[in-house]
């Protein structure tokens, strides 16, 4: 096992629990998504992995060992890609490179090497004495990651790796996570606020909301869960919790969260009752009215009660 | 690492310009207002008072490069790259004060070469004015990272020590004189670290025995307390 937590408690100043008996496993070779909503403890947990943080309660085993933030040696064996780009913006890629791997007791001819490797898998080989102020966000972004594969980490995490770049290269870095976790065995941890990045890279997705996990498995086993399920999502102008309440009370209604001004009804398998929750809602403005098959973004969104995009601060 | 902080420190030119450009100019135009003024024989005198003087203000303008450093590699983003690393982060607090010490030190003294190559000037015992100077920068550097971790924000840190220089000078005597007291001397003399380097560069000039013991007392002691709290301090860094 890379990763083993058991029962993980974090507290933090303010009193708020940002594990709360978390429990998490990751094998080798497997990527690994992490998905919750803003303040869920993604981002604790993340710390918590790569010894950014000591836990309060609980067991964090990584590579067998315990971890916390004294634990030097441990970092060798761990790569992070952090949300934020954190590369010199003045210094040239190589230079950015370079020091990353001297951090990691690479020198001579074995970083330079190694630095021809990652400039090549991050495909940016051509443009290694280039400083990164002048390059694409994708640029900026491919040479984010490439700055925590130096030391060939076993275990990396990526925590939201491809913030705000366009469409191609993300496919290129999601095509990149996959080949590198194929390709050399690397364990791989990976946050997303696009929930079809983790379905599409993942072998297994653990959902956390308040601290804990509460559910994880294949992203096919999770949405096997839904299977069949009826979502009807019925957008209007104003909506109530009260409402809400009341379609929770209806026969043959499973689930029912309210996404910014969209109920979100989950029904019994093969239940047709949209005429009854119009009528319920009658006294509502309509502005909207859908019906699908459950996907990973609706078992979120049933699980949570939130949408993976809710908030403008990160955990 | 030291490549890498250098690398850093010396791609900031708009640093450098500010921190050699400005009082190279300040100490031109100030040499050129007051030469008509100056008796005969003392030309050298007055350049020498009006260089220490914008060396030694310099010297704590030089602190933006540690805050800079130390803000960009712990209180941003950067920090969570350096602590998952297996160095251990006080590394990296001294590799970039110590690499600040070294430019600013060498601002110092290309400084002091313009004052002699333009102006042609003796200073008396060079090397003892050059310790001072380094001193000097020692203390304005941990100075600086003192105040990054307290404050944590970078132009706010700079605030601070930009009200510090402007009341040192102006207390010390250096912008304004005062008419001559005991009290005065003494505000030229020891009221600030500011103050102690430029004393202490002027007892090395004099010779002046007791006044060199006082003044590069006065500033490694208070060196070695600072170092003392930065060392204390950078631990939270770890946190």
């Amino acid at each position: 096992m890379i990763v083993k937590i058991n029962d993980a408690i974090k507290r933090y100043q303010n009193d708020v629990l940002a594990l709360d008996y978390l429990n998490l496993e990751i094998k080798k070779g497997e990527v690994v998504g992490l998905l919750g909503p803003n303040g869920a403890g993604k981002t604790t947990a993340i710390n918590a992995i790569v010894g950014l943080l000591d836990l309060d309660e609980g067991e964090l085993l990584v590579f067998g060992e315990s971890q916390n933030t004294k634990n030097r040696p441990l970092k060798k064996r761990l790569g992070l890609v952090t949300q934020e780009l954190t590369i010199y913006e003045e210094l040239s890629a190589y230079e950015n490179l370079r020091f990353f791997g001297s951090l990691y007791g690479l020198k001579g001819e074995q970083l330079e090497k190694r630095i021809i490797e990652v400039a090549k898998l991050i495909g940016l080989e051509s443009r290694l004495k280039d400083v990164p102020k002048h390059y694409s966000g994708g640029m900026k972004r491919r040479l984010n990651i490439g700055c925590a594969l130096l030391h060939k980490p076993e275990l990396i995490i990526m925590d939201e790796p491809t913030v705000g770049i366009d469409p191609q290269s993300r496919n290129y870095i999601l095509e990149f996570v996959k080949a590198l976790a194929k390709d050399t065995d690397t364990s791989i941890i990976y946050t997303s606020h696009y929930i079809e990045e983790v379905q599409a890279i993942s072998d297994r997705v653990y959902i956390i909301d308040q601290g804990h996990i509460i559910a994880d498995g294949t992203v096919q086993s999770l949405i096997e869960k839904m299977k069949g399920d009826q979502i009807t999502q019925i957008t209007v102008k104003s909506p109530s919790k009260k409402s809400v309440e009341t379609l929770k009370a209806m026969p043959d209604v499973k689930e029912v969260s309210l996404v910014e001004n969209t109920y979100q009804i989950v029904l019994e398998t093969g239940v047709s009752m949209l005429d009854k929750l119009l009528a319920l809602l009658s006294s509502e403005t309509i502005l909207n009215v859908k019906n699908d098959e459950a996907n990973l973004e609706d078992v979120f969104l049933m699980l949570t009660g939130k949408t993976l995009r809710d908030g403008g601060a990160h955990d | 690492m030291i490549r890498f902080y250098t690398l850093r420190l010396l791609k900031d030119k708009v640093g450098h310009l500010i921190l050699i450009g400005l009082p190279l100019v300040l100490i031109t135009i100030m040499v050129a207002l007051n030469e008509e003024n100056i008796p005969a024989g003392e030309f050298d005198d007055m350049v020498l008072y009006i260089g220490l003087t914008y060396i030694v203000m310099f010297q704590g303008f030089g602190a933006a490069y540690t805050f800079e450093g130390l803000e960009h590699d712990f209180y941003k983003p950067f920090r969570s790259r350096l602590l998952v690393s297996p160095v251990n982060p006080i590394k990296f607090v001294f590799s970039q004060i110590g690499l600040s010490i070294i430019v600013s030190f060498i601002q110092s003294l290309l400084l002091v070469g313009y004052l002699v190559v333009m102006y042609g000037i003796n200073i008396p015992n060079l090397a003892g004015v050059i310790l001072a100077l380094l001193l000097g920068v020692i203390l304005s550097q941990l100075l600086a990272s003192i105040i990054i971790f307290l404050v944590k924000k970078a132009n706010l840190a700079q605030a601070i020590i930009t009200v510090y220089i402007v009341i040192a000078m102006l207390v010390g005597g250096f912008f304004v004189s005062f008419s001559e007291s005991s009290l005065t001397s003494f505000l030229e003399q020891f009221s600030s670290p500011l103050a102690w380097t430029h004393f202490t560069a002027y007892a090395f000039m004099e010779a002046s025995v007791g006044d060199i013991m006082l003044g590069t007392g006065l500033l490694v002691s208070t060196i070695l307390i600072l170092f003392a709290l930065t060392y204390k301090l950078s631990q939270r860094v770890k946190r």
